[in-house]
């Protein structure tokens, strides 16, 4: 009730636009159907996130055709098919949901991976956003202004962790960063980069392979090194797995990560989490916020807590969607398109959302994140910090 | 030098395990020529029934020994299921069936438990140590070291001492004469299958100590290492595949604690170049006598 | 008839008959298929190229290589970095050497310097590998596919590291894959028909006796390693023209197991090849269709993820217990079409099946 309220209330800006001649096609018309076509990975590595990530878009996509759908007309259906973290296939599977009719693309969670896909929609004029990648660089490399971000990126995430380090007094950082993906390395980068700005010092860097299952080399030479923090770009299986070797170390520096940890699964990671915090989303989560309405509503639906935090991106995605079409008036590419890079403050589960004028680039929107610390006992995150960095490395 | 030694301390723990898996897949490899890709899932099961059994508030005691359980009796349904009938197919054949049957039982465990990582609840000592000056100890790395050296003394012992071990030793020195001389030829593939299974139960247990997640491609990593370890040490002799397993482990410490910033992402190509150049050197293996499969030119 | 044929003549007819049936389906599809088929086609193709590619050398040596999906990726990127758009080029790799930079090369030329790169490598990297056998063999290509992998995600000035590299032209058509399908196809029979070729299949079983009666290995199979390299490197190339980014990633593990699943389930003959590609496309494609489109009551195939690939490697471990030599094993599907016609006239034909002779004749007698 509450999300749809908020964002009814602060939905304003696309307002305006939108006076493209449009086909009679293209209107919302009551009794018709938007159709999301996601080209999601279902079996193969990236599913652990995508899998949560479609029950927060099935919860939003409930609640809004709860409503008669979006303006109240329109129903939001969503097709979601296999490309199993498979560049090619991915390509494959979008062509394939175009021709299905699908009105939007939603890739997996690797701007990388679903950069084919998401050449392939802008090819056929659909706007097309990765579910939760966060290269800062993905949207530019599609054509014609149709890629989107469902969430600020990596460079904007490094900084913010820089900012907080900067402030908890840290001057000197030992990083570990992998070089597998554009996620684990990219955003290793922008934190030192920040850091080194506010003065601090990186003392050591090192890399790890994803997947990996022994970091007890990197854990020793941190323990043994002047460092006085240590920046992780791990995310579960490894994180656990590396704190773990921390742990038997004895190691008492304190450990910043990245919003790839936020599943519960990360408490198993032991003692380390007392002196660790971490970037994520939705800073507020105190009882009537957008979070804790939505995660209501989650336990409602599916009778658990939310398994990560990628169940609210996927809510996230979903309204800010909507919210475009609505604001279009049509459910043309194009015009949602232009309406979604003009969508501001819509509210989403972790907070308000504005693709409008953004900092960072067009098409990857403005959320503030949240630092969060571990309460091991109840299994909680809890909040410490709520904001965006002031300043950020430029997108390369 | 406390630096030197807590590496060494690494190398050593990282090598048990290393070598635990390597002679798993040697032991297989020795009799049936099968480099079996599917001994990294035996793992994963066990790794699974620990989180299963540990979340229904089982005893660490017996939660181990029902994975140790779970994963012989998978090797032992592998055997009878997939490997049984290509008994006298060539090594390649085999090669990709183990690789498909590890996609198999990858895809079944997604079905199953889903791709998000499992967490296992580890007993409060696997995290517990005691210190040697500036040195670190943990129990783990000396219950994996001892527990390994244990394993392959043993199995030495039944090797050398029992009728089934020399069963196994002739049968891998040459099947086919082994059969001819009244062994049973299943009884000695279980019999591998099972000390197979048994190996990949007591890894997994050391593994997931140190990895407190169970996800479907768990098996995968120490799969491929115990793989070259096989490989560089010698595959189808048991003391190389331990040889090898350790050599592995140092070779990866070394140079992960040796490299300069610039070089370390590299550290994949330069253990695996090391290793080939050992193999030019060596094609088969450090200790490898059985060349019946290589050609030595 | 097959005994008196001359081996480059065989290799031709044998390209010939399979070049039929390939541009047979490959036009069913186009006039049928949707738009979806046409995808799924141009993919079968360039698996084939790959797979043909990697057949040339295990077909031959009887050796498996989990390396040739780096040829691939060196193929792709060769070609790849001097075909792109150099505005692109200039915002994603700006630290490149001007030479690519600038370049806007058209597909053949840029195809031929990922496959010149590939087939350097190759012959640089060759002599070491072609001495290794079985296991080994398969442990040291794997890492060279490994360090193929590192050094494309390492090398960040000229790949964009782990990131995609975009802006590739879409140049691959039907008709570029049907063209290099076809010359590697004649390339591959030729080889593989050749003394070069039948030499080096008569030591896939005794290496050693094959060695005494005069067969020289170690160089038949590095002629036979840089020419399926080469291949390799085509089916590269054609991958990134018609994927249009590229990343290290797609060059890796899961890759690798495809191309050489495909290979050991047809069996060790080129049309083996084929017939592995296609058995696994077609089977990876129905069961994929199945999944997004099949429902009992309120039980969907697409909410049981993983039971499709389980029953994509099930089906290929229960193909491989079938039939453990592959699908066709040694044969061509001139020697399977010769025997049907020499069962169909036994009285034309004296003898009973000369050709499987001929097929054993060794080369050094």
């Amino acid at each position: 009730m509450n999300i749809r309220m908020k964002r009814i209330a602060l939905m304003t800006a696309a307002a305006a636009l939108m006076l493209w001649p449009l086909g009679a096609a293209a209107e919302l018309k009551p009794g018709t159907v938007y159709k999301i076509g996601w080209a999601s990975d279902k079996s193969n590595y990236l599913s652990f996130v995508d899998e949560p990530l479609a029950k927060g878009m099935e919860i939003a996509i409930e609640e809004i055709n709860a409503k008669g759908g979006i303006a109240g007309k329109v129903k939001i259906e969503l097709d979601r098919r296999d490309m199993k973290s498979d560049p090619m296939l991915g390509a494959t599977v979008v062509q394939e949901l175009i021709a299905a009719g699908a009105n939007f693309i939603v890739t997996t969670c690797d701007t990388d991976v679903s950069l084919p896909g998401a050449q392939m929609a802008a090819k056929a004029s659909l706007p097309v956003i990765s579910s939760c990648g966060a290269d800062a660089a993905g949207p530019s490399q599609v054509p014609g202004g149709f890629g989107f971000l469902n969430v600020p990126g990596t460079l904007t995430q490094g900084a913010m962790l820089a900012e907080y380090a900067a402030k908890k007094g840290y001057k000197k950082a030992f990083t570990l960063k992998s070089k597998s993906e554009g996620y684990t390395h990219t955003l290793g980068v922008a934190f030192e980069e920040r850091f080194r700005e506010l003065g601090g010092e990186i003392v050591g860097e090192a890399y790890y392979t994803l997947g990996d299952s022994s970091y007890r080399v990197t854990a020793t030479k941190m323990a043994s090194s002047d460092a006085d923090v240590i920046m992780t770009n791990t995310f579960p299986p490894d994180t656990t797995a590396f704190l773990k070797d921390l742990e038997r170390l004895g190691n008492t520096k304190p450990i910043i990560m990245v919003d790839g940890n936020d599943t519960p699964v990360i408490f198993d990671a032991g003692g380390q989490l007392d002196i660790s915090a971490m970037t994520t989303y939705g800073g507020n989560r105190t009882p009537g916020s957008a979070f804790e309405t939505f995660e209501k509503e989650y336990r409602a639906k599916f009778g658990a807590d939310p398994e990560s935090l990628q169940t609210a991106l996927g809510y996230d995605l979903v309204v800010s969607v909507a919210a475009a079409v609505e604001a279009a008036g049509s459910t043309e590419g194009a015009a949602v398109r232009d309406a979604l890079d003009n969508v501001e403050n819509v509210a989403g589960a972790t907070g308000l959302i504005s693709y409008k004028n953004s900092p960072i680039g067009r098409g990857i929107p403005k959320k503030d994140y949240a630092v969060v610390t571990f309460d091991r006992a109840n299994r909680k995150f809890v909040v410490v910090e709520v904001g965006f960095p002031q300043k950020f490395p430029p997108v390369k | 030098m406390e630096l030197m030694l807590q590496q060494f301390i690494n190398a050593v723990s990282l090598g048990s395990i290393y070598a635990l898996v390597a002679l798993g897949v040697a032991i297989v490899f020795s009799i049936l020529r099968l480099a079996n890709f599917a001994h990294g899932e035996l793992m994963t099961v066990a790794g699974y029934t620990l989180y299963a059994t540990l979340l229904a508030g089982v005893h660490w005691f017996l939660a181990a020994l029902a994975a140790i359980a779970a994963s012989v009796i998978a090797a032992l349904l592998l055997e009878r299921l997939a490997y049984r009938r290509l008994r006298s197919a060539n090594p390649l054949t085999l090669l990709i069936t183990s690789f498909a049957v590890s996609v198999a039982l990858q895809s079944l465990f997604l079905l199953f438990f889903g791709a998000r990582p499992k967490g296992i609840e580890l007993p409060a000592f696997v995290d517990a140590g005691f210190r040697i000056g500036q040195l670190r100890v943990q129990w783990l790395d000396v219950f994996i070291i001892v527990i390994t050296g244990l394993i392959v003394l043993s199995l030495h012992l039944f090797l050398k001492k029992t009728v089934i071990g020399l069963a196994l030793r002739s049968a891998a020195d040459d099947f086919r004469t082994t059969r001819l001389m009244g062994i049973k030829a299943n009884a000695v593939v279980v019999g591998a299958f099972m000390l197979s299974g048994a190996l990949a139960g007591i890894a997994a247990l050391f593994y997931f100590a140190t990895v407190p997640n169970v996800v479907p491609s768990s098996g995968f990593e120490p799969m491929l290492k115990g793989f070259i370890a096989c490989v560089i040490g010698g595959l189808g002799s048991l003391p190389a595949a331990v040889v090898g397993g350790f050599l592995l482990a140092f070779l990866e410490v070394g140079s992960d604690a040796i490299l300069s910033n610039s070089l370390s992402p590299y550290l994949d190509a330069i253990v695996f170049g090391i290793a080939i150049i050992l193999l030019r050197w060596r094609p088969g293996g450090l200790f490898g006598v059985r060349m019946t499969e290589d050609l030595r030119v | 008839m097959a005994m008196s044929q001359k081996w480059w003549l065989r290799a031709l007819i044998g390209s010939a008959q399979i070049l039929v049936l390939v541009s047979l389906l490959v036009a069913a599809v186009s006039l049928l298929g949707s738009s979806t088929d046409q995808r799924i086609l141009t993919v079968f193709l360039i698996n084939l190229i790959a797979a043909i590619g990697l057949q040339i050398y295990t077909g031959t040596s009887g050796i498996i290589s989990f390396g040739h999906v780096g040829f691939m990726a060196l193929g792709a990127y060769g070609s790849a970095l001097f075909t792109a758009d150099p505005a692109i080029k200039a915002m994603g790799i700006p630290n490149a050497p001007d030479f690519i930079l600038t370049s806007a090369m058209g597909f053949l030329p840029a195809m031929l310097i990922g496959v010149g790169v590939a087939a350097m490598v190759a012959a640089v990297i060759g002599r070491v590998f072609v001495r290794l056998g079985g296991s080994a063999a398969a442990v040291a290509t794997l890492g060279f596919m490994v360090m193929v992998f590192t050094v494309l995600s390492n090398a960040e000035e000229w790949t964009r590291g782990a990131k995609a590299f975009s802006g590739i032209p879409a140049y691959t058509t039907m008709g570029w894959c049907m063209g290099a399908f076809a010359v590697i196809l004649v390339i591959a029979r030729l080889l593989r028909e050749s003394d070069t070729g039948l030499g080096l299949r008569s030591s896939r079983d005794d290496a050693i006796a094959a060695q005494a009666s005069g067969v020289d290995v170690v160089n038949s199979r590095y002629v036979m390693w840089v020419a399926s390299a080469a291949c390799s490197a085509v089916a590269g190339a054609l991958y990134a023209h018609y994927i249009g980014a590229i990343l290290p990633k797609a060059f890796h593990f899961e890759l690798t197991f495809l191309v050489v699943t495909m290979v050991i389930v047809g069996g060790q003959s080129i049309t083996g090849a084929i017939v592995g590609t296609l058995l696994i496309t077609i089977l990876a494609e129905a069961l994929r269709r199945l999944e997004n489109g099949f429902s009992l009551g309120s039980f969907s195939l697409s909410e049981a993820p993983g039971l499709t690939t389980a029953v994509l490697a099930l089906l290929i471990v229960f193909t491989l217990t079938m039939r453990p030599q592959g699908l066709v094993g040694r044969w061509e599907l001139d020697d399977l079409t010769a025997r049907w016609l020499a069962k169909r006239r036994p009285a034309a034909n004296g003898t009973a099946l000369p050709f499987e002779k001929d097929r054993e004749r060794n080369p050094a007698a």
